[in-house]
């Protein structure tokens, strides 16, 4: 099964799936951070033109550590995230999943001249593109990875019908299966609804139509503690 | 279609995610995906090539042209795609075989006009090519897909757009690096036109990089655009819910199978049950039918009733601050007007602000001097106080211990070998083997300058002795066997052969009177 998740083991035994982020995503993040530095030069540059070679100076400092450190600062200090990768909802973490320190995210920042290679992040691109976990060089040399904030996730919002209990115990699979089906039932034409619980007669106790997809409601809503 | 052949993990994922996966799935299948694709391209591209040089002697006009012909090549891209994710990847001559079907119905000439600069066309190019709609349900269908989705699709266009500008660059700017600088053409004439009466090299090293990027990238796009159509379709259909239900179907039949093989009585009772519930349920079912007429008819007096509360049909006015844009005008032409003392003053505030930085850079050259000279006057201490290199290539210091033995030569008896063979006759024969090793370990260490660490072992001190002073190695080779047989085999050593090894230490170091 094709997919770009990164399973991760626990020392608990607990399994946590990252979700790396590909090329387009984090482009639209570096565009964003560097809009970003660039407004910072461009606006700190008028100010300190008015003082001359020594403003001309300070700026040229300026811009060094912006360069080198605006990315590390960032990530280390500011939760693994970049503004550009805040607004693309990504963050910087270790390969196994831990928050990004120092270490690394020097290392993956000061390898972004091996990544901006020939010109203009050629090498970067490519490798972001033909490796599984879409890093760069920097990345996997740091041994980190640009994933998906996971977001704060609401409880589910299901369908409410008449909590049904169901005749015999259900296996994790099914209530899984169940409560998944109700919490998608509200995006789903009637017509689809019915189609899907005929999959399954043996738990819509052989109801077919509107019927059949009422009782999977009723199941779900009753798995979730709702009752009558 | 069955979901069950499905290559791809179905799961809710964000259009991002999808985005990625798609080019996840271009690599996994880039065998079968790029041949059918540059089988298609490249002849077309050859063709183009031929006739431009040929007719005008230069190939600019060659890229625009490929890059217009996107759409009819995409087709292709999207039919591999969209076969390789059920698990049939065709092949090449199959998918040449398709090609006047993929070009002829698919909506090829509205894709290279108007659809052309369609900015969600990868979204839209599944729908074309493997729904078959025409007219307005496919106008619909395009909406309704679209909709939720159609920024990342907008945004993914722009983005691949920018890659392969990216891509091109960076790869021209690899290729001009290596090109002499007498080659280039003379500078002064404008852009276009260099660009346009470059001679014949110069144009392919500038056109094939960019036909290159964006003929390598275009179906990473398209396989881009197709997880996106897939993942709209898995939300709207909830496609990962179907595929769940199904897998908990066949296992139920299946366990229904195995109970049918085990016993009979399986059977009948299987039976039994199923005339009950054949029995039970139309009565379920007409009873829910009726209520359900009876609350679709009171429907129309609820929403009456619902309708009336004031929630519904009441205006609200919203009050918000704004800019007013006319003051702003006035404030600037007053600030125009205003310039002399102003004026003046700003310019005297100028001058200062450059006095001061003037004063300020004066100040940090000098703190940069003073800031050089202190740090190479600390790397001059640092140098004399620690020695250049010290601690390396001097002269080699053995440990005090060494696998367990203190091996300083001031703890040692002078005649080693002598103490020990008094020692033997004493009756302690581990004291006489073990003195005898402890001394031999010494005089290698401090005599043969055998270069032992302290963490070294019985064994690593013979691979050392044998590697440094290989003329001892075989006496130590004897010594150490019988220093192992007694220390850790617990086995006795003959008194005679003891007296042989303190006879040989004699001849291997020198020193005491032979007996």
């Amino acid at each position: 099964m094709l997919d770009t998740l990164r399973s991760v083991t626990t020392p608990e035994l607990i399994e946590v799936q990252l979700r790396p982020a590909g090329l387009l995503p984090r482009t639209l993040a570096w565009l964003i951070d560097f809009a970003i530095r660039l407004g910072v030069v461009m606006s700190v540059g008028t100010v300190l033109e008015s003082l001359g070679d020594f403003g001309g100076g300070l700026l040229l400092l300026l811009y060094f550590g912006l360069e080198w450190f605006y990315p590390v600062l960032f990530e280390v200090l500011g939760k693994g995230a970049t503004p550009g990768k805040r607004a693309l909802n990504l963050v910087v973490v270790n390969a196994n999943g831990t928050p990004i320190g120092w270490g690394a995210s020097m290392t993956r920042n000061l390898l972004r001249t091996a990544d901006f290679l020939p010109f203009a992040y050629g090498f970067g691109m490519v490798t972001m593109l033909c490796h599984r976990e879409f890093r760069r060089l920097g990345d996997i040399v740091a041994d980190t990875l640009v994933v998906y904030r996971e977001k704060q996730q609401a409880l589910p919002d299901l369908a409410e019908a008449t909590p049904i209990m169901p005749t015999a115990p259900l296996d994790r699979a099914t209530q899984r299966a169940l409560v998944a089906f109700a919490e998608r039932a509200r995006g789903l034409t009637p017509a689809r609804q019915e189609e899907l619980a005929d999959l399954v007669p043996h738990l819509a106790h052989d109801a077919t139509g509107p019927q059949g997809a009422e009782r999977l409601l009723g199941l779900a809503n009753h798995l979730i503690g709702r009752r009558t | 279609m069955e979901l069950e052949r499905l290559s791809v993990a179905l799961r809710p994922r964000n259009h991002w995610e999808a985005i990625d996966l798609g080019v996840r799935l271009g690599i996994h299948h880039a065998r079968p995906l790029y041949a059918a694709w540059f089988a298609v391209t490249l002849p077309v591209l050859a063709v183009l090539v031929l006739i431009f040089s040929l007719w005008k002697g230069e190939i600019s006009w060659v890229s625009p042209i490929m890059w217009w012909l996107k759409p009819a090549f995409d087709r292709v891209a999207v039919h591999v795609v969209s076969h390789s994710v059920f698990g049939e990847t065709p092949s090449v001559r199959a998918t040449l075989r398709a090609l006047p079907g993929l070009l002829w119905h698919t909506r090829l000439f509205a894709g290279l006009t108007w659809g052309r600069f369609s900015m969600s066309r990868s979204l839209k190019l599944p729908v074309d090519v493997l729904e078959g709609l025409r007219g307005r349900p496919a106008r619909q269908r395009k909406s309704l897909l679209s909709r939720r989705v159609s920024s990342a699709a907008r945004w993914q266009t722009l983005v691949w757009l920018h890659l392969e500008v990216i891509l091109w660059l960076s790869l021209f700017g690899l290729l001009a690096m290596l090109v002499p600088s007498s080659m280039w053409p003379e500078q002064g004439s404008g852009l276009w036109q260099r660009l346009t009466e470059a001679p014949l090299w110069l144009s392919l090293l500038l056109y094939l990089p960019l036909l290159a990027c964006s003929l390598l990238l275009e179906p990473l796009y398209v396989a881009g655009g197709f997880m996106l159509y897939i993942k709209r379709r898995t939300d709207l259909e909830a496609w990962d819910v179907e595929l769940q239900l199904r897998r908990l179907a066949r296992a139920r039949t299946a366990e229904q199978a195995k109970a049918l093989a085990s016993s009979f009585v399986g059977v009948l009772l299987c039976l039994l049950l199923g005339f009950s519930l054949a029995g039970s349920p139309p009565a379920h079912a007409s009873d829910n039918a009726t209520l359900r007429e009876q609350a679709v008819e009171r429907s129309a007096q609820e929403i009456q009733q619902v309708m009336q509360d004031p929630a519904f049909g009441k205006e609200e006015q919203d009050r918000e601050l704004r800019w007013r844009k006319a003051p702003k005008q006035d404030k600037k032409t007053e600030a125009s007007k205003l310039p002399d003392s102003l004026q003046s003053l700003l310019n005297s505030v100028f001058e200062g602000m450059k006095w001061i930085g003037e004063a300020f850079a004066t100040l940090g050259r000098v703190g940069g001097w003073v800031l050089i000279l202190v740090a190479v006057a600390l790397i001059l201490y640092l140098v004399s106080r620690f020695g250049w290199g010290s601690g390396r290539g001097s002269r080699y210091v053995p440990p005090a211990e060494l696998a367990g033995f203190d091996i300083r030569p001031q703890s040692l008896p002078d005649d080693i070998a002598g103490a020990a063979l008094h020692l033997l006759r004493t009756g302690d024969t581990r004291a006489a083997l073990s003195l005898l090793f402890r001394g031999t370990l010494s005089r290698l260490a401090h005599q043969e300058q055998v270069p032992f660490t302290r963490g070294d072992t019985e064994g690593d001190c013979l691979e050392r002795t044998r590697k440094h002073a290989p003329a001892r190695s075989a006496f130590l080779a004897r010594l150490l066997g019988c220093w192992q047989r007694l220390a850790y085999a617990h086995q006795s050593i003959g008194a005679h052969e003891i007296e042989a090894l303190c006879q040989e230490w004699w001849r291997e170091f020198g020193g005491g009177t032979h007996e």
